[in-house]
């Protein structure tokens, strides 16, 4: 009888553990994003009232008032241009010479290679904090205080992610770029043409990283930023605090705008992530 | 063959290397040279006749300075709690995540929030569900029978795993993004030829999966001890620092040493201590890497 | 071209200069909140106008705390912005020991203004030298919702008043099936040693060494402690902390009666962004017992940067704010020459803008003429900044019930020493 095995196929068993995975996931998934509902439920509720009652997710009185203020707010998308065009500019610019040196140190061969990348690693551990003036008075002196590329140029050169990529590229057998040295190809040719396109998925992890702590970065625009058309969204947003009281659900709504591009990005590389990747041409 | 390779390993290294000493070595300098000098007021920062070559006193003082050398322990407590939590979560997650199920983008984005998630809002939140009296955790533990449920942030034992806790919640997705990325290069036919030599899944995962990606765990256990340490925008909002001196990391005493009381070289010295051990810490790993890392 | 050609060319340069000399400009770093679009920049665009002094504004985001480390950074890197603010004695100290500021006293010699009798007691020397010009003192008060009393049938507070009558009001007021508090204040370091304060009792011993183990300090941090974990009658620390209540939540209605500083009148005049149904109402602060009558309060100061570009003209300005502030911004002003009736006009602003809730006498009568004297909110001294963060961590344990109010000040004098003799060591 169809029905029956048409009821059967459902209830495969396949298709059961599918439907628990969903469930088990889809309750994790809830516990995650709470903060994050909140957030957006702040941002439509009155200043003083924003974390009062914080499980009233619809609130009392709507207040549309916040996102009015931040689109007829003098600066604010001045800001998020600003901070739109330093994130565009580390991306480009910190992807090129990161996985350049990713790749010299993972494939390349030269004398005191690894003792040197372990030196280049201390930096990672310092607080940037403890570096804070002598930074200033550093970028004070290369005229670079008060200006977007403060933001951009010094950021390029963090090793976070020369080894993450450094990480992943060993993981590439040697015996690809092997072969193409043996058919006459240069460093950069294999480099460009075989490595980047097997490591998509690091380069996106990234790029979409990179994105976000550019994105988010308050300290170093706070410091190195003085002009109000120079400066960025984290910073701008703390503009909606007087000298006693912050304006919570003013600030909500600044962050909930700032966000969009974030998740944005993060939905676009998923995409990534989930195709085209089996193809790594190991296979043969 | 030399030559080319010579001449890719200048082309490919240099430009990095030229700004990594302008911008990541010579500021580290600079902080070794002020931790030691004498610079422990703003005033110090600009008399510089007045500067004071104080050899290592500043870091004497700091090892003798018994609530900075708690402050350092906890910062060590806390990278114990959080970062084997934090890449085991993070693996799971990566696991599960792959595996075939409805919504699958939008759980994604949804483990992918607290992420980016606004730190205040963070802390509202988990102030909520952990408060101690009528809070739902608690209440929900009362329930069950324990009759003493712990005080989580407010509590003087329990304040640092909780933070740790919540640094792992609001961590994971970035661990668990570079782990799917690293699971899914693992080529398939290993996992074939295992199936057909009839390891279970679990074995496929320890000897095929983890074998496979052991670079990148590498490489992210090590970021994650050396980030550890650095948690100064979470601790600061959560609990700062409380209650009394409970969860007060070693980060939070270095930046209220320079920003508060404005002793820039005390806290230099304090930060390159911090340095020190963090360095100790990576240069084990890395040895150990020998042990369990595949290349 | 010879000598005497040149010599007159020279000449006619330099008068030439001096006509067309670039008019002079003052640079402010000022809070976001008063920037040239708030109500203080009209201020600066008369003062143009009266002066020719050109004013640029340099507004900083963030809280106090985070103004203050910008401050620290920039002027510590030789920046030469003009003027800065301190809201609090706490900050005007750290600026005069980071070196920041100058000394005005010169200044004000040569520009012929005679700061002590403007300004009276308002003027704060730090050995011996004014560092700054007092602007807009704040005053603490009861604020309380009319509405509340009326439903629970109690009369409004009015006139003198003890703690405890405090507390027997507030606890009238409490109901918790309605959610409301009878009582409101926030953790701000001044809390924890109100008690202390009004009892003229001081934060370091004559010898120099802090005071914090007095009993009446004992006495403060069991008081706050009690309000919220023993008589009930506002949230406890731990439900104010974990909720992170702004400062400013009195507005939401759900609190009887608030204890706070005059700066709550912005929010209250505030209607757009805090709206509401109900009237407000202001009163005089409660006192320990009739031997310690004081009100406290904090006074701002406009501070002169030491690299000023343009300290004389800085000057100006700095006193230009001092006398003119409270036209544009309804602050009491810190002058000496303010009497009854001009109180009365200053006050009508905010009475106006609080729709009948209340009148320029009951606040004049809650915040001048109260019969109260006056003292600073905050410790200052050597170690000002130390002494805050102490006070402010220490206290928690206690008001979260893991240590005695004694334990806590025992602790608290203890490391306010050892920052006290870390500091004289150096």
């Amino acid at each position: 009888m169809e029905g029956a095995e048409a009821m059967g196929a459902l209830l495969s068993k396949a298709r059961i553990s599918k439907l628990g995975m969903t469930v088990v996931m889809l309750s994790f998934g809830l516990a995650m994003v709470m903060p994050f509902v909140l957030m957006i439920s702040a941002s439509f509720k009155f200043s003083a009232e924003a974390f009062d009652d914080p499980l009233r997710l619809i609130p009392k009185r709507i207040n549309l008032g916040n996102y009015a203020e931040i689109f007829h707010h003098k600066y604010y998308f001045r800001w998020f241009l600003n901070s739109m065009l330093v994130a565009m500019g580390v991306i480009l610019l910190k992807t090129t010479v990161v996985s350049m040196v990713a790749y010299a140190f993972a494939k390349l061969h030269f004398k005191g290679r690894d003792t040197l990348f372990v030196v280049l690693m201390t930096a990672m551990m310092i607080t940037p904090d403890s570096t804070i003036v002598a930074r200033y008075m550093q970028y004070r002196y290369m005229g670079l205080i008060n200006s977007l590329w403060v933001l951009i140029i010094p950021s390029l050169f963090g090793v976070y992610f020369v080894f993450l990529l450094r990480q992943f590229f060993m993981g590439i057998p040697n015996e690809l770029s092997e072969a193409a040295i043996i058919d006459g190809a240069s460093h950069v040719g294999i480099f460009t043409r075989i490595i980047i396109p097997l490591s998509k998925p690091a380069l996106l992890t990234m790029v979409l990283f990179s994105f976000i702590w550019s994105w988010n970065d308050y300290i170093n625009p706070f410091v190195f930023i003085t002009p109000v058309t120079t400066q960025v969204l984290t910073v701008g947003l703390q503009s909606f605090q007087t000298e006693y009281a912050v304006d919570t659900s003013l600030q909500m709504a600044g962050v909930c705008i700032s966000l969009l591009p974030v998740l944005f990005i993060f939905v676009f590389v998923q995409d990534y992530f989930v195709e085209g990747i089996a193809s790594t041409g190991l296979k043969g | 063959m030399h030559r080319e390779e010579a001449k890719a390993v200048v082309i490919f290294v240099t430009p990095f290397l030229l700004g990594y000493l302008m911008f990541e070595a010579l500021p580290m300098v600079s902080a070794i040279l002020i931790s030691l000098t004498n610079i422990n007021s703003l005033s110090g920062l600009r008399d510089l006749h007045s500067l004071g070559f104080a050899g290592l006193s500043n870091y004497a003082k700091a090892l003798s300075d018994g609530p900075a050398m708690a402050s350092f322990g906890r910062s060590l407590l806390f990278t114990l709690y959080y970062v084997p939590a934090l890449n085991a979560f993070a693996i799971l997650l990566a696991l599960f995540i792959t595996r075939s199920f409805y919504f699958t983008k939008f759980v994604r984005t949804l483990i992918f929030t607290p992420y980016v998630t606004n730190i205040v809002a963070v802390a509202i939140l988990w102030g909520l569900l952990l408060n101690p009296y009528g809070g739902i955790v608690n209440e929900t533990l009362k329930l069950m029978g324990v009759s003493q449920p712990p005080m989580w942030l407010y509590g003087m034992r329990t304040a640092l795993p909780t933070l740790a806790g919540i640094s792992v919640w609001k961590d994971v997705a970035f661990q668990m993004i570079v782990y799917m990325a690293a699971i899914k290069n693992v080529p398939s036919e290993l996992y074939e030829s295992a199936e057909v030599d009839g390891a279970s899944k679990l074995r496929q995962f320890l000897s095929v999966t983890m074998p496979m990606i052991s670079p990148t765990v590498f490489a992210m256990v090590v970021t994650s001890t050396i980030s550890s340490f650095q948690n100064y925008a979470l601790v600061r909002t959560m609990t700062n620092g409380g209650p009394g001196d409970a969860s007060r990391v070693a980060v939070i005493n270095i930046y209220e040493q320079a920003f508060e009381f404005n002793r820039f070289s005390y806290a230099s010295a304090q930060a390159i201590m911090m340095l020190m051990v963090i360095m100790l810490i990576t240069v084990v790993q890395w040895r150990a890497q020998k042990r369990w890392v595949h290349y | 071209m010879n000598v005497r050609c040149l010599a007159l060319c020279a000449v006619t340069i330099v008068i030439g200069m001096q006509v067309f000399a670039a008019p002079e400009e003052v640079t402010v770093l000022a809070y976001n909140q008063r920037d040239e679009s708030s109500l203080v920049g009209a201020l600066y665009k008369d003062f143009t106008k009266d002066t020719g002094i050109k004013v640029t504004v340099l507004p900083i985001p963030g809280s106090t705390a985070d103004y203050q480390r910008k401050i620290d950074i920039s002027i510590a890197s030789g920046d030469t912005t003009d003027i800065l603010f301190a809201t609090n004695p706490i900050d005007y100290v750290k600026n005069i020991l980071n070196g920041n500021v100058m000394a005005i006293d010169d200044l004000a010699k040569s520009a012929k203004l005679d700061l002590d009798a403007t300004y009276g007691k308002y003027i704060n020397r730090y050995k011996g030298k004014v560092y700054g010009v007092p602007q807009s003192p704040t005053y603490w008060a009861v604020f309380y919702n009319k509405k509340i009393f009326d439903d629970a049938g109690i009369a409004y507070p009015k006139g003198y008043w003890t703690w405890d009558q405090y507390v027997a009001t507030a606890k009238k007021l409490t109901n918790p099936a309605k959610r409301i508090y009878g009582s409101f204040m926030c953790n701000f370091d001044a809390y924890s040693y109100m008690i202390a304060n009004q009892k003229g009792v001081d934060g370091y011993k004559p010898d120099g060494t802090s005071n914090f183990d007095d009993p009446a300090f004992v006495e403060s941090v069991q008081f706050m402690a009690d309000l919220g974990n023993k008589y009930k009658v506002q949230p406890s620390y731990l439900e104010a902390d974990s909720k992170k209540l702004p400062a400013e939540s009195f507005v939401t209605g759900n609190y009887a009666m608030c204890f706070s500083g005059t700066w709550l009148f912005s929010q209250l005049s505030d209607t757009t962004k805090y709206p509401r149904d109900w009237k407000w109402g202001i009163t005089q602060v409660p006192v320990p017992d009739a031997k310690s009558k004081i009100n406290v309060g904090a006074v701002s100061y406009v501070m002169i940067n030491k690299n000023a570009k343009n300290p004389s003209a800085a000057l100006k300005l700095a006193d230009y704010i001092g006398k003119n502030i409270y036209k544009y911004t309804n602050e009491p002003p810190a002058l000496t020459k303010f009497n009854k009736g001009d109180y009365n006009k200053l006050f009508k602003d905010i009475a106006v803008a609080s729709n009948g809730s209340v009148t320029a006498a009951n606040i004049y009568d809650a915040i001048i003429d109260n019969g109260l004297g006056y003292r600073p909110e905050k410790i200052t001294g050597s170690v000002a900044a130390q002494y805050k963060a102490i006070i402010l961590k220490e206290v928690a344990v206690t008001y979260i019930g893991q240590r005695s109010a004694l334990d806590t000040c025992k602790e608290i004098k203890k490391q306010v020493d050892e920052a006290i003799n870390a500091t004289a060591a150096k």
